[in-house]
């Protein structure tokens, strides 16, 4: 698969992922975008990853705790939270809400299962952690999920 | 794949993000590639002028900041064992070694990097220095990362921008290697205030540290044992 093909299949499931796990549009896309033209740069090693969406996923994820720590500051800076003036996307706040209430990690990896479709093992690998761990936090957070939706489907049933 | 008992949870938070796509345009990633490219291109360049390099290098770091000799108004005093005290400042980072035997090591800029592995070693510190954020490729083999702990603090003055790592080489396990890498972000940009008023977007810039429990793969990582901080655009930039 050349670079444009995996750009074109992969780059919504990415943003997605890493969207969900961050919980800011804006701050998905710029590093979803990094992390591909990192991918393009070393594409003959990432193009024979096993799962070179799960690479993408995992740079963007790495950067973002940087990215994070940095954009307190700026925040507190210019005593202004962009966060606060700006809408983050098509995505129904009620759910943006439930996800950001998860744990990071647990968010992390319902993120990777949900939107890439990975397995407990690529998932470990994508995160760094131990497949156990994967396991254990996909549990509780399904549980979580489940639990906290259940309202919200009732009421779009009864609608 | 996913279970299927698991889909009642799952289907509706996917529905919920089937508006969500990524516009950036692929001649917009592949440039940015093209810079990243450039920029491991440039490193690599440097890594094979080998001796030439080093030897420029030793030259250069003396006359400009006198390792071997406090510098003017440093009290004096050896480094760690067996190597001598440092004390160097560049435009981009500045290195002292302390009378404790620890040495700080202060960032504005993430450059001259050269200098920084060729000081780093004159204090007795086993370290890599990499201008690419590690990618979180496969580690090399039976080479793990380590806790810091006490043997390097990471600090951060929001009002100046400095990052200031104070790196006790007692303390740094046998055989680890520590590793300061570059970081990046060409796409997120800091809105700046200068001081006339007027804001500059500039592209945000920082160091991450980490020790390994020996020479770690360039793209080796661990983003729960990482140190990451950042220094924030430099006017060069």
């Amino acid at each position: 698969m050349d670079f444009a093909e995996f750009y074109e299949q992969s780059r919504a499931g990415c943003l997605r992922a890493v969207y969900a796990s961050v919980g800011d549009r804006q701050q998905a896309e710029e590093l979803v975008s990094e992390a591909f033209a990192r991918a393009w740069a070393g594409w003959r090693r990432v193009g024979r990853h096993p799962a070179p969406q799960a690479w993408i996923v995992r740079t963007a994820l790495n950067t973002h705790v940087s990215w994070w720590r940095r954009r307190r500051h700026e925040v507190a800076w210019t005593g202004q939270d962009p966060a606060e003036t700006r809408s983050d996307g098509p995505v129904d706040e009620q759910m943006m809400a439930l996800l950001r209430a998860l744990p990071d990690r647990q968010r992390q990896v319902v993120a990777l299962r949900i939107f890439l479709d990975l397995d407990t093992r690529a998932t470990a690998e994508a995160l760094g952690i131990a497949p156990g761990t994967v396991k254990a936090h996909l549990s509780r957070a399904t549980a979580t999920l489940r639990e906290q939706l259940a309202p919200l489907i009732e009421q779009e049933t009864a609608a | 794949m996913i279970q299927e008992t698991d889909d009642d949870v799952f289907a509706p938070v996917r529905d919920s993000f089937a508006g969500v796509d990524l516009d950036t345009p692929l001649d917009s990633v592949i440039g940015r590639g093209r810079r990243v490219r450039r920029r491991r291109r440039t490193l690599a360049g440097a890594a094979t002028m080998g001796v030439a390099a080093v030897a420029a290098v030793a030259l250069a770091v003396p006359s400009a900041t006198a390792p071997a000799t406090p510098a003017a108004g440093a009290t004096a005093h050896s480094g760690p064992a067996g190597h001598a005290a440092v004390h160097i400042q560049l435009a981009g980072w500045s290195m002292q070694s302390n009378a404790n035997g620890t040495v700080t090591l202060t960032f504005h800029d993430f450059t001259d990097l050269p200098q920084l592995r060729q000081a780093l070693a004159q204090a007795g510190i086993h370290a890599v220095v990499q201008d690419e954020f590690p990618t979180c490729g496969p580690g090399a083999p039976g080479v793990h990362q380590l806790p810091t702990g006490n043997a390097v603090t990471v600090s951060i003055d929001q009002s100046t921008y400095t990052v200031t790592e104070t790196i006790n080489p007692a303390a740094l396990p046998a055989g680890s290697v520590l590793r300061l890498a570059g970081v990046q972000l060409n796409n997120t940009r800091l809105a700046i205030r200068k001081a006339d008023g007027q804001v500059e977007q500039l592209p945000v810039i920082g160091v991450q540290t980490a020790l390994y429990s020996g020479q770690p793969a360039a793209d080796q990582c661990d983003q729960d044992s990482t140190i990451q901080a950042f220094f924030g655009p430099t006017s060069a930039s």
